[in-house]
């Protein structure tokens, strides 16, 4: 799906200077400037880095584990639209394993027309995951409705097809075996439709969705109601035993839990074989099929999903969209940015994390602070540098360029200019998951813009953050340090050693402005250090262990699909923490938290 | 053994006419039958067309008539309101009622003026910067930091949508929300539960998926089978009723269940219109195909007269009765933000610094003006105009029986939602009057919510050099309250609080710039809209 990143073109977009007051008290995280975040924040639930519970603007660092404390229930999520539309993939590879393009493309424009999930959480725009999206839309019901019934149709209206699906009792002449053909189609492709062994209940349910005279287009029904059931799009999880708290997982209910986390889709045919012998049930073999889940290609777009949303940057605009600016033309010197050129920057991350997690796996400081590029096409080559990436050994990036905070997409602007401020927001909320209080109401009111551009980026955020008292309060300590420490990088992400100021009008060269990169970052509160380049300060920022909280945070949201609790959550938060602290491999910490109990159990809470 | 539904459909198709440029303009002779018809008469069923911009900060003296206009007026919630007719001046082949509602003298007609009106001196009653909630009474937004989210409520397009008087049976699309890059409209999860969550309400990205569901083209399938969406809802009300489901989980499948009924209902939805053309053109196509999409407003307008030339179709068909426009001006500002470089110095109307500044021979209201103003003609405008092309059978238009509204996001200061305007089309099948401006605020009580760090008066402009306040009026709950009457509801299906509107009072707590009187006035219909 093509994503709009043109900032101009909505109020809700306000990114270019965001003039924040004092970092008050009880503040929320909500920019009054930023609502254009995805689904409501209502369902998302309470979460620590919004700002809403605490006084001080400085995220916490340490998780406290009481064993006491039982997770709170899980509510019923649904599939994402990424694991619906590969779920029913999956099932038409069942169906119709030579033909499932075929099969598809008679449903495709029905899937193309159901909502997208918005990244959602407390504060969408940064770090906002797909997953927590569990809105259920009318559209998404009938949409999903069509779909199966597309599906359903393209199988059963081609008797080849119907055929490879059921059998050649559903083809053949012979009446009399059209009732055990149809059950015995319900109790296979059910149970892989709803990812478990079908009742006698379920069986006798879904063979009365066929009509009494048997025909081939009941089959087209059954695909298509079993498309829609609840235990398809729905995580329906009922567990074992007598319910309450921390209720364990059926095996199957393990299985797609594991499945859809890893591999964005159903469980393969081995995994259902181990939840059939009861593997799952078993620590040492579960650890086994967790391991071959995680190694397994199928996990990079997941990964690639968690990675990118959590670190995509929202002041980026698309690099091509101010071409035909004199300044900008002026400002590129020859870089030709194309339409993919954003894409090409956020892709670099997403494969940035999977390396590092999966295909050479290091622990947390390494990705974080890694010096090697992942650009795998020439336009972010370029910038850096360095050849493309063609797999393998990624190159060493030069120039002192190391860590997240210095790749193209973090320091791109799609503008002449850095956007300090920016920066320090995008640290603040993105890497350190501070709630950055929102600006009063009135900063707007501080004529800002344009003027005085041959100042220098830097020169220009100091004076605007200083035009209001309550505005240099946090911005002099607390947001703009964290983006000034990049100034050695120019509005495209490459490398400078001086700025150049080109005229708005003409585009010439109207000022060299001498790079200063040196700032107190306050990285926690107190912190009085001082840094002056990316290496410093993704030190000082893994020092203070708020980068791994961070992260903590952020795979607890997209491997459980809702909000932390700090209390209620800490022994999972504080484990992932730790490990990533200790150097732990990134692959291992990441594969883990399935291994830990809150995976398989759940908080049943009594029904009606 | 399970009844098998009828497929109601009666839906027959010339398909896939050729060439896009046929969609364009006017779209009603291309894509409607010759003598199409809204199938109704004054008394016919409602429609609402809501259409937003973001930013706001249109200075009044471009935005709205002439207050000379103004030439009644009366006491109402303990001050004086005005109003006066609107009249366009036509110069050049341009007719206007203000610099933004100018537009060719051909379609900014007397008759079409006759049947708008233009309301200013509404406000929020607090400081809202940026809220895409304002438009349509989800007063409190997204942002928690100014408002709590308990104060969130559904937008009043899914009120009516969901309401049983505004759609007696239930339609075929309960409601259209549109937009690419913001949602306006909001809805619950369970839309039929008043406790469920908040959710956005998605916008449809391409316009042929639009026209597919309010046309939905013939379904081979469809055709020689009846849905099993019956079989589908048994299947999610069993397992909801199992054993081991819990109290959560309950919920959840009772609001997919909902939607499923809701969803069964609508197979028996018939539409009033046999033959339509479907469009052959695609909006996000155009958006996508055309470099610098985001500086071209031919562009832009064209994106959404795709979107509401199908939004035309399904009112004139009675498939669908509200539909929302999450929109914008249509802008060819090239810098990287139009909102940090021009909104926010939209009231700044001298010369920029320094001279090298492109903006510095252009004013920033200029460039905001002129955006709006070629939306209000190319995307409001040529709505309008197409609803009013369609005969309703007596004598009328299918925009007699409907309300088109644009709001802004801002008043006449960007980030402040105090003397915000309103621009209304139709009579709601009569509900309201027409053919007013109209003015409520109370000039005794001068209206900034910045306080006085805010500059206050626009600065001159080199040409006028009258300088402007703004004064607190009345209150946009009791717009929402208005527009929710006047689509036939009554306001004890909508009002929650002792003071009326639609949503509750989230007026400051200080009394000063809205006091009990407009608090209270809120029930009513607005001054001089009453039919």
């Amino acid at each position: 799906m093509r994503t709009c990143h043109r900032s101009h073109f909505t109020a809700a977009s306000v990114l270019s200077i965001t003039i924040l007051a004092g970092c008050r008290s009880g503040a929320g995280a909500g920019d009054p400037d930023d609502d254009s975040g995805g689904g409501s924040d209502e369902t998302a639930g309470s979460s620590a880095d919004d700002g809403s519970s605490g006084d001080d603007p400085f995220q916490t660092s340490k998780f406290e584990c009481d064993p006491t404390q039982v997770p709170a229930e899980l509510g019923l999520r649904r599939l994402s639209r990424v694991q619906y539309v590969n779920a029913v993939r999956g099932l038409v590879a069942i169906l119709a394993p030579t033909d499932v393009e075929g099969v598809i493309a008679q449903a495709e424009t029905r899937m193309a027309a159901m909502p997208t999930d918005a990244r959602s959480g407390p504060d969408p725009q940064y770090g906002g995951l797909s997953r927590l999206d569990q809105s259920i839309f009318q559209e998404t019901v009938e949409g999903s409705y069509h779909v199966g019934a597309a599906i359903g149709a393209a199988v059963a209206d081609d008797p080849a097809r119907l055929t490879t699906a059921a059998g050649a009792c559903a083809t053949d002449a012979d009446t009399g075996n059209d009732a055990a053909c149809i059950e015995a189609f319900v109790r296979s492709f059910g149970a892989r439709a709803l990812r478990r062994p079908l009742t006698d209940d379920d069986v006798a349910f879904y063979v009365d969705v066929a009509g009494p005279e048997l025909e081939p287009e009941d089959y087209a029904d059954i695909i298509a109601v079993l498309l829609c059931a609840p235990g398809f799009l729905y995580f329906v999880e009922g567990g074992e035993g007598e319910g309450g708290e921390a209720t364990p997982l059926t095996a199957y209910e393990i299985a797609a839990r594991l499945s859809f986390h890893f591999w964005q889709t159903i469980p393969d045919e081995a995994l259902v074989a181990a939840a059939e012998r009861g593997d799952l049930l078993d620590d040492e073999l579960y650890t086994a099929e967790v391991e071959r889940l995680f190694h397994d290609q199928r996990s990079v777009a997941a990964l690639g999903e968690f990675y990118g949303e959590w670190l995509d940057s929202p002041h980026t605009a698309e690099l091509d969209a101010s071409i035909g600016m004199p300044d900008y033309d002026a400002f590129l010197e020859g870089f030709v940015p194309s339409p993919d050129t954003r894409a090409n920057m956020a892709a670099e991350l997403r494969d940035m994390g999977a390396y590092y997690t999966l295909d050479a796996p290091g622990s947390f400081d390494e990705w974080f602070r890694s010096d090697k590029s992942f650009a795998r096409t020439d336009d972010i080559a370029s910038i850096y540098g360095v050849a493309p990436w063609q797999g393998g050994e990624p190159p060493t990036l030069p120039d002192g360029r190391e860590g997240i905070i210095t790749r193209a997409l973090t320091l791109a602007t799609g503008s002449a200019v850095t956007h300090p401020v920016l920066k320090g927001v995008y640290a603040r909320k993105t890497l350190l998951c501070d709630p950055v209080p929102p600006p009063p109401p009135d900063a707007m009111a501080v004529a800002m813009g344009i003027e005085d551009a041959a100042l220098g980026s830097r020169a220009r955020a100091v004076a605007i953050s200083e035009a209001r008292g309550d505005c240099a309060g946090c911005h002099t300590g607390f947001i703009n340090p964290l983006g000034f420490v990049t100034e050695d990088f120019d509005g495209l992400g490459r490398h400078r050693t001086i700025e150049k100021v080109f005229d708005k009008i003409t585009g010439d060269l109207i000022a060299e402005v001498p790079i200063d990169t040196s700032a107190v970052l306050q990285i926690d509160a107190g912190d009085e250090r001082e840094a002056s380049s990316a290496g410093e300060l993704n030190a000082m920022m893994l020092e203070s262990e708020k980068p791994q909280a961070c992260f903590a945070r952020r795979y607890f949201r997209f491997t459980f699909g809702r909000i932390e609790d700090d209390t209620s959550d800490g022994c999972t938060l504080a484990t992932v923490h730790q490990a990533l602290v200790d150097g732990d491999d990134l692959g291992v910490v990441v594969r883990d938290i399935a291994l830990r109990p809150e995976f398989r159990t759940k908080t049943i809470e009594a029904g009606e | 053994m399970r009844s098998r539904l009828t497929n109601k459909f009666t839906r027959r198709m010339f398909l896939r006419g050729t060439g896009g440029a046929l969609l364009a303009i006017p779209l009603l002779e291309s894509l409607l039958p010759r003598g199409a018809n809204a199938g109704g008469t004054l008394g016919s069923p409602r429609r609402l067309a809501a259409f937003a911009t973001g930013h706001g900060g249109i200075r009044s003296t471009n935005m709205f008539p002439n207050v000379a206009t103004l030439t009644a007026s009366q006491s109402y919630a303990g001050h004086t309101v005005r109003r006066g007719d609107l009249a366009i001046a036509v110069d050049g082949g341009i007719a206007s009622l203000s610099p933004v509602m100018s537009a060719s003298s051909s379609a900014l007609t007397s008759t079409i003026v006759a049947k708008m009106n233009v309301l200013r001196g509404l406000d929020a009653g607090f400081y809202t910067a940026h809220t895409s909630g304002i438009h349509l009474g989800n007063l409190a937004g997204h942002d928690e930091a100014l408002v709590p989210a308990t104060q969130r409520r559904p937008t009043i397009d899914q009120v009516l949508a969901y309401s049983e008087k505004f759609y007696p049976s239930v339609p075929l699309v309960r409601s259209i929300s549109l937009g690419y890059n913001y949602n306006i409209s909001i809805g619950r999860e369970n839309p039929f539960d008043p406790n469920s969550p908040l959710q956005d309400v998605p916008n449809v990205e391409r316009s042929i998926d639009l026209f597919n569901q309010i046309y939905m083209a013939p379904d081979p399938t469809e055709e020689s089978r009846p849905p099993v969406v019956d079989r589908v809802l048994a299947d999610y009300q069993r397992v909801r009723n199992g054993p081991r489901i819990s109290a959560q989980d309950r919920v959840r499948l009772d609001a997919h269940i909902a939607r499923l009924e809701d969803f069964l209902a609508k197979l028996a939805a018939v539409q009033s219109c046999a033959e339509v053309m479907a469009p052959t053109m695609e909006a996000q196509s155009v958006m996508w195909d055309t470099p610098n999409f985001h500086t071209d407003p031919s562009a832009q307008a064209q994106y959404w007269q795709l979107f509401s030339d199908v939004v035309a179709i399904a009112f004139s068909c009675d498939t669908c009765r509200v539909a929302t426009f999450a929109a914008d001006a249509l802008m060819d500002y090239a810098g990287p933000d139009y909102h940090q470089d021009v909104a926010h110095r939209a009231h700044q109307n001298s010369p920029i610094e320094p001279p090298e500044d492109p903006l510095s021979q252009v004013f920033a209201q200029q460039l905001v003006r002129d955006g709006h103003q070629r939306f209000f003609e190319e995307v409001y405008l040529d709505f309008v105009t197409k609803l009013d092309a369609i005969d309703d059978g007596s004598g009328g238009t299918l925009l007699d029986s409907c309300l088109v509204a644009w709001t802004q996001e801002s008043g006449i200061f960007t980030h402040d939602a105090v003397d915000c305007g309103v621009v209304l089309a139709g009579g709601a099948g009569g509900s309201l009057t027409t053919g007013n401006y109209c003015d409520y605020r109370n000039t005794s009580v001068m209206g900034n919510q910045y306080g006085n760090s805010y500059p206050g008066p626009f600065p001159t402009y080199p040409d006028d050099n009258t300088p402007e306040f703004t004064w607190f009026g009345l209150l946009l709950p009791q717009y929402y309250g208005t527009v929710l009457q006047a689509m036939g509801l009554d306001p004890q299906d909508y009002e929650e609080s002792s003071y009326g509107g639609y949503g509750p009072m989230l007026a400051e707590a200080d009394t000063t710039n809205h006091p009990e009187s407009v608090r209270s006035a809120a029930h009513d219909v607005l001054p001089f809209l009453g039919a």
